[in-house]
């Protein structure tokens, strides 16, 4: 049960969110996002799980400005994403599906950047570039060109540039993608601090990871929200978490099975 | 704003090594025309000087050296534009600019000023090559300059044509090949017999119709508009089709 009260302004407000599919001429057009509406607070952290081609990465797609919706509004910490849409990303970090970084520039240069164009005052450029390598763990790598670090490495640098400005909302697309168990543990226990002060939504197909870090969960299915309640709510549930997932995919193997047969 | 963004392509330019040897490749050409011309300008001395209000050598040189070498920076501005937007695309790096507060006029402009900035080195070589020539003859420094001009208003023209090009696909080798075809085929409509109005009205279009009095030291404000309203359009449309990349959900 949400205890804030109705004056609590939200972080994160999607209202009503569509978006299609691109479609053939004269063909209805799929939706990839179907109507999803969500509220988040300070505090909250939002695991967003579901199958391959749920609409987990569309919708942080539509969250972060990065895609337009057919239909539907976003509030990031109070500015209508379409109408502020500078203020509103302003309060923003995005770690997209691929992080999104320049192979030639050191990592502490492409921090530097990011926090420039995330408007960090130039004074405090250098502590938060700073405070973002030790958050991630990226000291030993600081001065190593983005081009030569793993996967692991990329993605950890990925999230230090998604929080080098401290953003009130934080979207992660599958930031456990490449890491190895330690830096998993890792990430984790850093998904849980920064969720502490600011709202953080995380996408994932792994019900394990969004229950080692998640206040809330959210389960999306053909790009429409099935679920929405928080981890001790879904705990507590007559359905568990797993057994929903299982029959999740279970509607999917028969629905395509079925398709196959029709045609 | 559009300072960090200036700064950042500057220095993506900088670290090309496809910058230095373009410039490389025009400093090399750029001398060879040099000396044929200088010949060319001994050899015709006599002709020259029986022409009614004759050149001096910095005109014989702006209308037969600095000129042909503007079309040659037209068609390099976009080598050094392509990479502008296709390899955001192309290395999945447009999501950084998609997802910070950065607006597009301020991304495109920051890019532009780039680009030309960058393109200031094959101008200050074709410029320097003329200016070399000064403690061995007078020069007019008010045609160097005209045609400094010139060649600036030229590049920045079709640099702003190469970023157009450049957002419009994920390939920079694409983008390139794009702006050229663009840049030559406005280039060739000045070669339209002037007959019919429509031609003479098409051949207005084509950069090459408002050059030549840049590089005789007579810049007429026209000219200057016309590059400064070419520059524009491309600049707005590369504004707009980055911002339908937001509608559209591709890149």
């Amino acid at each position: 049960m949400d205890t804030r009260g109705p004056s609590a302004t939200p972080l994160l407000a999607a209202s009503a969110l569509t978006r299609h599919l691109p479609g053939r001429r004269g063909k209805a057009r799929a939706p990839a996002v179907d109507n999803l509406s969500l509220t988040l607070h300070a505090g909250d952290v939002l695991g967003l799980l579901g199958l391959n081609g749920a609409g987990k990465s569309t919708t942080l797609r539509l969250l972060s400005g990065c895609l337009t919706p057919h239909a539907g509004s976003v509030h990031i910490a109070g500015h209508h994403l379409q109408d502020e849409p500078l203020a509103a990303r302003a309060a923003l970090g995005y770690l997209a599906d691929t992080p999104a970084l320049y192979d030639d520039l050191r990592v502490s240069d492409q921090l530097t950047l990011a926090a420039r164009l995330r408007r960090v005052p130039r004074d405090k450029i250098g502590a938060a570039v700073s405070s973002a390598i030790e958050a991630c763990a990226l000291t030993e790598v600081a001065r190593r060109r983005c081009g030569t670090l793993s996967k692991g490495y990329r993605q950890r640098v990925g999230i230090a540039q998604a929080i080098v400005h401290e953003p009130r909302v934080l979207l992660l697309d599958e930031p456990s993608s490449g890491l190895d168990p330690q830096q998993l543990d890792d990430m984790r226990q850093l998904v849980r601090r920064l969720g502490e002060q600011r709202c953080v939504v995380l996408s994932s197909h792994l019900l394990g990871e969004v229950q080692a870090c998640c206040t809330r969960i959210a389960v999306l299915h053909r790009g429409a929200l099935r679920i929405d309640r928080s981890l001790q709510a879904a705990d507590d549930g007559g359905e568990s978490l797993a057994a929903l997932f299982a029959r999740l995919v279970s509607d999917e193997v028969s629905d395509e099975s079925g398709d196959g047969e029709a045609a | 704003m559009i300072g960090v963004v200036f700064r950042h392509e500057l220095g993506r330019l900088a670290r090309s090594a496809q910058s230095w040897v373009v410039a490389a490749g025009f400093a090399g050409l750029a001398g060879y025309l040099l000396l044929g011309q200088l010949e060319r300008w001994i050899a015709e001395q006599d002709a020259i000087r029986l022409q009614d209000h004759a050149p001096g050598l910095a005109g014989f040189l702006g209308v037969n050296l600095l000129a042909p070498l503007a079309v040659v920076i037209g068609l390099l501005a976009p080598l050094y534009a392509m990479r502008a937007f296709a390899d955001e695309f192309r290395e999945r790096t447009w999501s950084l600019w998609q997802s910070s507060p950065v607006p597009l006029m301020a991304l495109v402009g920051g890019k532009l000023a780039a680009v030309v900035t960058a393109m200031l080195l094959p101008i200050g070589i074709a410029i320097a090559l003329v200016l070399m020539l000064r403690p061995f003859t007078p020069l007019d420094a008010g045609v160097v300059a005209s045609s400094a001009l010139g060649l600036l208003l030229c590049a920045a023209a079709t640099a702003s044509a190469g970023l157009y090009c450049s957002s419009l696909v994920r390939q920079p080798l694409a983008a390139a090949a794009g702006a050229l075809a663009l840049v030559l085929w406005l280039w060739l409509l000045g070669s339209l017999g002037a007959q019919a109005p429509w031609a003479r009205a098409l051949a207005q279009l084509s950069p090459g119709q408002h050059l030549s009095g840049f590089f005789q030291g007579y810049p007429r404000s026209a000219d200057v508009l016309y590059f400064l309203l070419f520059t524009a359009t491309f600049y707005v449309l590369t504004v707009i089709r980055l911002d339908a990349l937001r509608h559209a959900g591709d890149e």
